[in-house]
């Protein structure tokens, strides 16, 4: 019991002598801990939309449709002025909110004030705010959708169509003085959001610098948004040539092996990625320029969707939405752009629309990106794939008039979407040549790598070195390219899927394979006993000329040596002759 | 009580007192009387007698009559002093009218003040009708301070025939720990696992799978649910109960569905108050940094058969730490403050009125009104519910075999919002709304059979209305829950007892009947050990949220969102199903000693089923064919994919136990220590290939817990306590927005072992009536994190004053 005192006594006294000791109270402004939180210092664009068009269309005592802005890196912006397949982020002014005091239409049936022939012009004016954003420098580019029939996650629903209004933060002063060119590119203003870091010495004036998000975030406010171009054409509506019936006696590629073998994924054209083209030759002739057109790899893109599938890509009451409801209204405007040429120059004009290929992510197993929608390097990717970023890869098309080299030359369509212009099909020659980009620094131009720079030419009476003749002039087409191609280099092209699309001057494009033509895993398999097919799991019609036939896949070489002998030659390729720019993206 | 027994009355009178104090029991001012009379004291004796009778026990009768004859004994006996010579004046006690309101009475002690303890005992014993009365009282000298509970099988019982794992915090306990957090006070028990979120909201569990908004436990307030259907949690700040009301808590430690339906699924907490007519009166204050703010008064009262309780409560809580810097430009607080978490004040009031011997009737209410804060699942974070109100109306009826209960209970906050936002966003504001009315009728049947068999039989049904109107589900939702349970015990001589139960409940969501065993067998080594083993299962029935979710989340781009719904995007037949949990478990608990005692319990629980956010499904044209709107004109936002609710395909294997120790070295020095083991084992062997490469080990519960800590009662009023707190490490599996690919997906965030000390010094005075203490919550100063998006936790004071009187 003694001891049991002594315990006790000395329990009390370190109570009372230690417990005071811990009262010290807690001073000092609230604890601020941004660690855990989900909302990190963003950037905040802030601005006005201002709107000039026609009236908008209302039902049921709204107005339908909303004013779209989409924000891209100003380093890639979308087609015609740069490579970007997706919006890095998206505002919205809801109809409701940018027409407050127009009068709308209270029954179920959507009222168009333009369909009735109402030109009357409507201004209206709303604020609007993107957040968050993350540092970087933007351009908006914008659109009311008058329809609404704006949907961002699907590519078929992702763009404005005909009857849109269209603009962006841009250079109105640019855009009024040029209002008569259809193959105007408006100037997109650029919107900084974050602190600009300094460039590096050296680096050319028009570099974009860095951006860094301070710790208190960043508001970049009166940004003005300017809606105001009607657009007359629907979007390029297409369907490659073959894609709309299953393959028949196809050959296994190496996206669509043998062991995985799957009819729906034979591609409509293949390429092999050691593939010679003839040098042009110097007489034109219509043989020689024959002979030379036909060493391309020939794409047939076909305006609109098969007569099978048009009902139902038209119809309201499916998803598709497609502005194909007659054969007139889908023709392709064929047309000049300005007097542009392509940048082999040779006098072949560049034409509208313009065709590029964008390489897919790699997915031979058929199960990361079942619909061939994801374009290796975009934002797309990320979504289906946790893998390290790669670069994009690119392809870019000739569009022909009337499926002739010859014709295109001599007879080039005017620089204007008139009637006479419209052709139910084109023909697109697919070059040889891959342009590679970090998409990090898209700005920086890619690297355009093609297997052969000589070859023989296309006049078999023309004396040609023993090395071949040049198939191009490389500083013309990098300087023909702009800023897109900083380099070029002889290599063998990055085997793989490319997405097929189309796009007009304004933006509007088309791309194959997209939704409407497959099924997501969550809405099964499609069947293939119908016409159009359906998806098995969660049952809805599929347009299959849109599905995952529809691309081109690069090969391997129709001789082997030639990749092999080139990765001797140059060690900035690798093992399989294709440049390492084009595979993977350096460290930074 | 062996004071008594053994003579020592002066003794007994001072422990009594004492004990008076920390636990007032009717039955101990009975026993200070008996004690009082031994000593020849009479008018103390008949003081503490008819305070006794306050309390409207059973034996009134009896115990009216033992006064009476004291009263005419005492009668005599002063006629007889007043015939005498008067060698000093009349002695204070003498004349001394006691005040019935007050604690025990005793006379102040010296030689002249009251009759010598033989004449006393002489005159009681000499009087057959007073020795009659005084036999009354061996039957109380048992179970005064006996802890009793009666959560475990719905009757009072010793926490050694309780049939599944028990322990109480004591209103001794609260005291003495100046915590005025009622969850707070849970961490220092074996099992019980803490997660203090915000200042406003601490999330408690049993045996692991605790997370924000916890949804594993029932918590009950004298019986009455007090569990938030819409959210199915329990918001602790809302409660209409201050800690200065409170008798005692009981934790019930495993699955409860067998006697509490749904949503006892790792356990029972209920919160036991005081009853009307108990105790003294009193108020409270304290304040703190941070302007922390504690006040609560109470009065209690009795008048003839009718008893009452009023309490009525303030607090202000400040946050622990701001989510965001008040520097930044690009956010907005919809909420207004990021300073306050809870800031709050509540009402309540009991009545219970006796309607002859053992029928009673008790009706109650209150009201909760203010602001308070939540850390809320998924990526909806930090939410305030502003202008909350939270009533209840309630009405029991107990009776010898028929014991009804019904109340009503009403939550509602117009203003429900995140407490942040990017400016530019909306913030998702809702105002739910949500009725319960609940009534369960109960038939107690109590057989005794020969000398050692006796019988408990308990047979109910219960009715729960439910409508919950909230902007996060797809519309107004009403729900009709039927029940019917069944307890039987069986007590088989002095070593055995079995325990089976049986629950069946209707679960409209579900469409169809759940049932819910359990069976407990206790054997008794020794009048004072049990060993016990139980077998149970419990299921949580999906919650209003996770049935008819409908909401839009935004995602880091702008205009973009992720659809919530529970049906949308799916097929209705596939939707979410109940949690089950399977337990097998085995205690052992040991009284024996005055010294020390012991409590322990191993167990093994299967969890299936548990309900989480969906893995995302991109929303499809098929969702448009059907007729899906994928712009939600509220939010300004195009939905980019679906998720929702369902039942994780992994299931649990948790292996542990709960050991503690309780020490009582000498009079006013408690020493109590325990520790739990939880080894979780994740079983994905029911997972596809899809689902196992969205997969992270979830390790959210501590594998180690230690609990250590002294309480120290001194007579010079001085109490002091010191609880320190141990949790070993976490790995949470949160669902969380990947910026980069625009969806909801796990990710393993890591939580670090943290530890907590806090303690209490309090003096009292002027005769224990007032008392003046300085409280210090995780003393050490460590700032840490409870879970990983909780707030940071450091150190806070509290002086308080309390007076009783």
């Amino acid at each position: 019991m003694h001891r049991l005192k002594t315990a006790t006594e000395l329990a009390y006294a370190s109570l009372f002598l230690v417990v005071p000791a811990l009262f010290v109270p807690a001073c000092g402004d609230l604890r601020v801990d941004e660690s855990a939180s989900d909302r990190p210092p963003s950037g905040v664009i802030r601005g006005t939309v201002l709107y000039q068009g026609p009236r908008p269309c209302t039902r049921d005592g709204h107005v339908v449709g909303n004013a779209v802005l989409l924000l891209f890196d100003r380093a890639n912006p979308p087609p015609p002025l740069g490579i970007a397949t997706t919006a890095l982020n998206l505002g919205v002014v809801a109809g409701d909110v940018l027409f407050a005091n127009e009068p709308r239409v209270t029954g179920e049936a959507i009222d168009c004030p333009a369909d009735r022939n109402d030109t009357t012009i409507v201004r209206a004016s709303a604020p609007f705010t993107v957040s968050p954003a993350a540092a970087g420098s933007y351009v908006v580019q914008a659109f009311f959708d008058l329809h609404g029939e704006f949907l961002p996650t699907f590519k078929i629903r992702n763009l404005p169509r005909a009857g849109d209004v269209a603009g962006g933060a841009l250079d109105t002063a640019d855009a009024l003085a040029h209002a008569a060119d259809p193959s105007y590119a408006p100037k997109f203003l650029p919107v900084d959001v974050g602190l600009a870091q300094p460039l590096a010495e050296g680096a050319p004036a028009d570099t974009i610098p860095t951006f860094t998000m301070p710790p208190a975030g960043f508001v970049r406010d009166n940004v003005s948004v300017t809606l105001g171009a009607v657009l007359g054409l629907p979007r390029p509506y297409f369907y490659a040539a073959g894609s709309e019936a299953p393959a028949v006696a196809p050959a296994p590629t190496p996206q669509n092996p043998e062991t995985s073998f799957d009819p729906e994924l034979v591609p409509v054209l293949t390429m092999p990625q050691d593939l010679q083209l003839l040098a042009p030759p110097d007489v034109q002739t219509p043989d020689n320029v024959a002979a030379y057109q036909a060493r391309f790899p020939g794409l047939r893109l076909i305006a609109g969707v098969p007569d099978a599938e048009r009902a139902v890509a038209a119809d309201p009451a499916q998803p598709f939405h497609f502005d194909v409801a007659s054969k007139d209204s889908t023709a392709f405007a064929v047309f000049r752009d300005g007097m542009r040429e392509i940048p082999e120059g040779q006098g072949v004009p560049k034409l509208w629309p313009t065709v590029v290929l964008t390489k897919l992510v790699d997915d031979p197993g058929h199960a990361a990106d079942r619909q061939s929608l994801a374009v290796q390097g975009s934002s797309d990717a990320r979504k289906v794939s946790s893998a390290a970023a790669q670069p994009i890869v690119v392809v870019q098309g000739l569009t022909l008039a009337q499926d002739s080299l010859l014709t295109s030359v001599l007879s080039p369509p005017s620089s204007s979407p008139t009637t006479e212009n419209r052709a139910d099909h084109v023909t697109v020659l697919v070059r040889p040549a891959v342009v590679c980009f970090d998409p990090r620094h898209v700005d920086r131009g890619g690297v355009l790598v093609t297997p052969h720079l000589t070859g023989p030419s296309a006049d078999p009476s023309e004396a040609v070195p023993k090395e071949g003749k040049p198939l191009f002039d490389v500083a013309a087409v990098k300087m023909g390219m702009g800023k897109l191609v900083r380099d070029v280099q002889r290599g063998c092209l990055p085997l793989g899927r490319y997405a097929i699309n189309a796009v007009y001057p304004s933006g509007q494009a088309w791309t194959v394979p997209n939704e409407a033509g497959s099924c997501e895993d969550a809405e099964g398999r499609v069947d293939d006993s119908t016409n159009p097919g359906a998806c098995l799991g969660r049952p809805r019609p599929v347009l299959r000329s849109q599905g995952t036939r529809a691309v081109v896949e690069i090969v391997p070489a129709a001789d082997p040596t030639t990749c092999s002998a080139l990765a001797a030659a140059d060690p900035s390729l690798g093992a399989d002759g294709v440049p390492r720019a084009c595979v993977a993206l350096s460290v930074e | 009580m062996g004071l008594v027994a053994s003579a020592h009355y002066e003794e007994a009178i001072s422990e009594l007192q004492r004990a008076y104090e920390i636990l007032p029991h009717p039955s101990v001012l009975y026993n200070i009387g008996r004690a009082c009379l031994e000593l020849g004291d009479l008018e103390a004796a008949i003081a503490n007698f008819r305070k006794y009778m306050e309390s409207d026990p059973a034996d009134r009768d009896e115990t009216a009559r033992l006064v009476e004859n004291l009263e005419s004994r005492l009668k005599r006996a002063q006629a007889a002093i007043a015939a005498q010579p008067q060698p000093t004046p009349l002695g204070q006690g003498a004349g001394v009218v006691p005040d019935p309101t007050k604690g025990p009475v005793v006379q102040p002690t010296g030689p002249t003040q009251r009759a010598k303890p033989a004449e006393g005992a002489a005159a009681a014993a000499g009087d057959p009708e007073v020795h009659d009365a005084v036999r009354i009282e061996r039957g109380k000298g048992e179970d005064v301070f006996e802890e009793t509970v009666v959560t475990a099988s719905r009757a009072a019982q010793s926490p050694l025939d309780a049939p599944s794992s028990t322990s109480i915090i004591t209103e001794q306990d609260i005291r003495l720990s100046g915590i005025v957090k009622i969850p707070e006070l849970l961490r220092r028990l074996a099992g019980v696992d803490i997660l203090e979120s915000t200042g406003a909201q601490t999330e408690v569990s049993l045996r692991g799978f605790n997370q924000r908004l916890s949804n594993k436990i029932l918590v009950l307030v004298d019986g009455r649910s007090v569990y938030i259907d819409n959210l199915g949690s329990t918001i602790w700040s809302a409660l209409s109960v201050g800690v200065e009301d409170i008798e005692r808590i009981e934790v019930v430690r495993g699955p409860g569905s067998a006697l509490y339906g749904a949503d006892a699924f790792n356990g029972v907490v209920n919160i036991i108050t005081k009853a009307p007519g108990e105790g003294p009166s009193g108020a409270s204050v304290a304040y703190g940094d941070r302007n922390t703010t504690h006040g609560s008064f109470w009065a209690t009262g009795r008048e003839g058969q009718f008893a009452w309780r009023f309490g009525a409560g303030y607090d202000y809580v400040a946050r622990w730490s701001r989510d965001v810097s008040p520097a930044r430009v690009d956010v907005t607080l919809p909420s207004g403050s990021e300073t306050t978490s809870q800031r709050t004040v509540r009402l309540d009031f009991r009545g219970v009125r006796r309607l002859g011997k053992t029928v009673s009737v008790a009706l109650g209410g209150s009201l909760v009104k203010g602001d308070t804060e939540l850390l809320g699942i998924g990526p909806v974070s930090d939410v305030v519910l502003r202008d909350l109100t939270v009533t209840d109306l309630t009405a029991k009826l107990d009776s010898e075999h028929i014991k009804l209960r019904t109340f009503w209970n009403h939550y509602e906050s117009p203003d429900q919002r995140n407490n942040v936002a990017y400016v530019g966003q909306l913030a998702l504001q809702a105002s739910p709304r949500v009725d319960v009315a609940d009534a369960e009728l109960q038939y107690v049947s109590k057989l005794t059979l020969g000398p050692s068999v006796a019988n408990d039989l308990h047979i109910g049904v219960s009715y729960r209305f439910k409508s919950v109107e909230w902007e996060f589900l797809d519309r107004t939702r009403t729900e009709h829950h039927e029940a019917a349970f069944l307890h039987d015990e069986i007590k088989l001589g002095r070593f055995l007892a079995l325990v089976a139960d049986l629950r069946l409940d209707y679960v409209p969501f579900l469409e169809r009947v759940i049932p819910s065993p359990r069976g407990s067998i206790l054997v008794h080594p020794s009048a004072r050990s049990t060993v016990r083993g139980v077998v149970a299962t419990a299921f949580r029935k999906p919650t209003f949220l996770e049935s008819y979710l409908h909401l839009d989340i935004p995602l880091p781009v702008s205009a973009v969102g992720a659809f919530a719904g529970s049906f949308a995007g799916r097929d209705e037949s596939s939707h979410v199903r109940e949690e089950r949990v399977l337990t097998f478990e085995l205690g052992y608990s040991n009284l024996e000693s005055d010294l020390v005692s012991f409590d322990s319990a191993a167990f093994y629980n299967r969890v299936d089923g548990i309900i989480e956010l969906e893995p995302n499904r991109p929303l499809t044209l098929g969702d448009i064919a059907r007729g899906f709107d994928a712009f939600d004109a509220p939010s300004n936002r195009y939905a980019a994919f679906f998720t929702g609710f369902n039942n994780a395909c992994q299931g649990f294997d948790v292996a542990g136990g709960e050991l503690g120790l309780r020490f009582f070295p000498t009079e006013g020095l408690d020493i109590y220590g325990n520790y739990t083991l939880n080894v979780v084992r994740q079983d994905n062997s029911k997972c596809g290939a899809s689902e196992l490469a969205l997969l992270q080990q979830d390790a959210r519960t501590s594998t180690h817990k230690v609990n250590v800590g002294v309480q120290v009662r001194t007579k010079a009023g001085i109490d002091g306590s010191i609880d320190f707190h141990y949790v070993s490490p976490q790995t949470w599996a949160e669902q969380v927005i990947n910026a980069e690919r625009q969806r909801l997906e796990y990710s393993a965030l890591k939580l670090s072992p943290y530890s907590l000390l806090n303690a209490r010094v309090g003096y009292r005075f002027s005769g224990d009536h007032a008392e003046v203490s300085a409280m210090a919550y995780n003393a050490i100063g460590t700032p840490h994190r409870e879970h990983p998006f909780g707030q940071v936790i450091d150190r806070r004071t509290m002086l308080m004053f309390t007076y009783k009187l």
